[in-house]
């Protein structure tokens, strides 16, 4: 404890004693980019809910404008050997909405999928397979689904995940507005148990998605649906031809949504559970190719929602192009930027540094994590994940690594291009943005 | 088919010239010169079928041969054509009566006398052929069996197209004798699928899994690599050839640029749509129609010779 005590001491010593001139500088950044973006932020939006909540039972008013949209809807999967999981996952979806029909496509699987498909045809109706002996990639999948589906709504469910029993009737709700094309899930992390990594992703899942994903539709710069649990307009998939190839179709959907003046929404309420990665190399793997989107998609192919000189320019699109080019693109180089500044020119006390940053960092991930209870359907689940908060400040750390990397190989080698996410023959034919 | 004729006629120069015709005609011709040979030729399972008879013979006449003629064969497989130069109405009249099938009266014409046994011959072989498919065969020989048996060592059903069934037939009391005799031993040689109703013999194919029809609608689909567009082929044509109407890519070339894709089914008959027909069977016998997986399945029984010593004395 006395070898503890005396580096707490030499620190706080350090702390008062330090220019606030040269720690204006240092902490910069965080105080004026990151903690604003995430904590501050959430926490204005939280207290302003807080605020409109009171002032609403104050005078009595109900809201009585849930659950009642009742439209048909088809569930797609998509999935290429998941025969572990398919059975459990149809076993969550059928009959949890009363006009429902479900649509599986086996792509190419070399497992049992379409066996369990099958075997699970034989008891629950209103079930189709369609399956195909090579694999041609989700984006097909997701498109030949969409040709044979006849419901109003499209909900696309990953064919490794769960549904909670209410998530459809969640997730559609938002469609009601025939202004909304489509809505983004909550996606929540079913393997949380297996490691601490795990539920590290668990916990940022629920920042990210849950808590971010909700403020980015209220200022309509929500750019992202996720693969794993989307509802779409039927409509509006057939007025855009449907998805594009991908990786990155799930957010390119949405981009040429949004194009065509559909609103996205998300649905905080509409549950959906999915496994993430369990090591360390699946999670870069993963985190590489969802970085690289950014610039396939913001900087490359959807680059035209920028030039405000053109005629189908838009101001949503064009604040969220530039909200995704400023945090995901330039901050990501800045930040290392910033960090090599910091080791140059103050190596010598670069120990108490990184300790500052890292208590304010923690500070600001105790005000996200306060706020996460005000969205949270599930406080108690929520609680068991404060040990995981001290932890992120360095998980953020290295996923900027991974960030780094991705950019720099997309920028520069087009990565992307190489990814097997896409089948050969598709990567062949396909643009390469 | 036998190609015989019997010609019955005492006048000598009319049989002659009767005889000289129809061997002309292509015709084994029998000529006899009174009724009482023509009733022997005739009345056998085994003779000609078909016969011109002359009304006026010695002993029995024309008319009395064809009474004799029908009451031995009541099936009508013998085709008699009564040849006289008498043309009254009750002569024509108890001649057919009689049992005759034609009457012609002389002096005849070549030509449409040619024309009427040709059609009585073919009236006489579609009757045979008929009879031939209705006829129950009769017992086959033990010793026929035996000898089979000691031939070749074992003894497989056969498929008897009567009963649309495999089995011995009238053999099956003499093989369980035997078998409990212990000279033979019953072995399966196969499985196979019968009609859940009746055991008949039916045909599968593949058909609806909800109404069992074969008529299916299968739409022809294009995936576009480029765009990952997917629609019916008819969107895609385009002057001749194809043009994606989602990217406008032209010149797309089958397993470079696009690919066809096939499936689901869908039921002209009914809702049912999916990726994989079911086995429908339609029994032969009863015409019952059945998903394949509720056929009745049976074993094909044989039987093996275990002691040849002993069953050579049976």
């Amino acid at each position: 404890m006395i070898w503890w005590d005396t580096m707490l001491n030499e620190w706080i010593y350090w702390l008062t004693t330090k220019n606030p001139h040269d720690l204006a500088w240092i902490l910069a950044g965080l105080f004026l980019i990151d903690g604003p973006r995430y904590a501050i932020f959430t926490a204005l939006i939280v207290q302003w809910d807080a605020v409109k909540e009171l002032a609403s039972l104050w005078h009595a008013e109900l809201d009585n404008s849930k659950s009642t949209y009742c439209p048909s809807v088809c569930v797609l999967l998509v999935g290429h050997n998941e025969s572990d999981t398919i059975y459990s996952t149809l076993d969550s979806i059928w009959g949890s909405w009363p006009k429902l029909e479900i649509i599986v496509v086996d792509d190419g699987s070399t497992d049992e999928m379409a066996a369990q498909v099958r075997f699970f045809q034989r008891t629950h109706a209103k079930v189709l397979l369609l399956s195909r002996p090579e694999r041609s990639g989700k984006t097909s999948g997701l498109n030949w689904g969409l040709h044979h589906a006849t419901a109003d709504v499209i909900v696309t469910v990953d064919a490794d995940c769960r549904i909670a029993p209410d998530a459809i009737r969640e997730i559609v709700q938002p469609l009601q507005d025939p202004l909304v094309g489509a809505v983004s899930g909550t996606v929540r992390v079913w393997n949380q148990d297996a490691n601490l990594l795990t539920q590290i992703q668990a916990y940022e899942y629920r920042q990210t998605i849950l808590v971010g994903r909700a403020l980015q539709s209220r200022f309509h710069l929500l750019g992202i649906v996720s693969g794993a649990f989307g509802a779409f307009r039927r409509d509006a998939l057939n007025q855009i031809r449907g998805w594009d190839v991908g990786p990155g179709e799930d957010g390119d959907v949405v981009l040429r949504l949004r194009r065509s003046g559909y609103a996205i929404s998300s649905a905080p309420g509409a549950e959906c559970l999915t496994n993430t990665p369990e090591s360390v190399k699946a999670l870069v793997r993963q985190r590489r190719r969802w970085d690289r989107t950014v610039v396939t998609f913001e900087a490359r192919k959807y680059v035209s929602t920028a030039c405000f000189w053109s005629r189908s320019f838009r101001a949503p699109d064009f604040l969220h192009t530039l909200e995704r080019w400023f945090f995901n693109i330039f901050c990501v180089f800045a930040f290392w930027a910033y960090s090599a500044w910091l080791v140059i020119n103050h190596f010598d006390e670069l120990g108490s540094l990184v300790l500052l940053l890292y208590v304010c960092q923690l500070v600001f991930e105790l005000v996200q994590y306060t706020c996460l209870f005000w969205f949270s359907r599930s406080p108690a689940r929520d609680l068991c994940l404060i040990p995981i908060v001290p932890l992120m400040p360095l998980y953020h750390m290295f996923l900027k690594a991974v960030d780094l990397f991705a950019l720099t190989e997309e920028f520069f080698f087009r990565a992307s291009g190489h990814d097997d996410f896409v089948p050969e023959k598709v990567r062949l034919a396909t643009w390469r943005w | 088919m036998r190609n015989q004729v019997v010609i019955a006629d005492d006048d000598r120069d009319m049989r002659r010239g009767l005889e000289l015709r129809a061997r002309k005609w292509g015709y084994d011709v029998i000529a006899v010169d009174d009724g009482e040979a023509a009733c022997e030729l005739l009345i056998p399972n085994d003779g000609p079928q078909v016969a011109i008879l002359d009304r006026h013979m010695p002993m029995v006449d024309g008319v009395q041969v064809c009474e004799r003629v029908r009451e031995a064969r009541p099936h009508s497989d013998v085709f008699m054509m009564m040849l006289t130069g008498r043309n009254a109405p009750e002569d024509i009249a108890s001649a057919l009566n009689a049992g005759a099938n034609d009457y012609v009266t002389k002096p005849y014409d070549d030509t449409v006398l040619k024309a009427r046994l040709d059609s009585g011959k073919r009236t006489v072989d579609a009757v045979s052929e008929v009879t031939q498919l209705a006829r129950v065969p009769p017992p086959e020989d033990p010793e026929v069996v035996l000898q089979r048996v000691l031939n070749r060592n074992h003894l497989i059903p056969e498929f008897d197209s009567h009963s649309m069934r495999y089995g011995f037939g009238t053999l099956n009391s003499t093989l369980n004798k035997w078998e409990m005799d212990g000279d033979i031993k019953s072995v399966v040689m196969d499985r196979i699928k019968l009609c859940p109703d009746c055991q008949g013999l039916p045909t599968f194919r593949d058909g609806c899994p909800a109404c069992g029809s074969a008529r299916m609608i299968n739409e022809r689909l294009i995936h576009h690599f480029r765009c990952g567009f997917v629609a019916a082929q008819s969107e895609f044509e385009h002057r001749g050839g194809f043009l994606c109407p989602k990217c406008m890519a032209r010149d797309m070339v089958v397993g470079v640029d696009f690919e066809h894709v096939t499936g689901p089914h869908c039921c002209a008959d009914c809702e049912w749509t999916g990726m994989e027909l079911e086995l429908i069977g339609q029994c032969i016998k009863c015409t019952l129609r059945f998903p394949g997986r509720q056929a009745a399945v049976n074993d094909l029984v044989g039987y093996h010779v275990e002691r040849m010593d002993l069953l050579a004395h049976h």
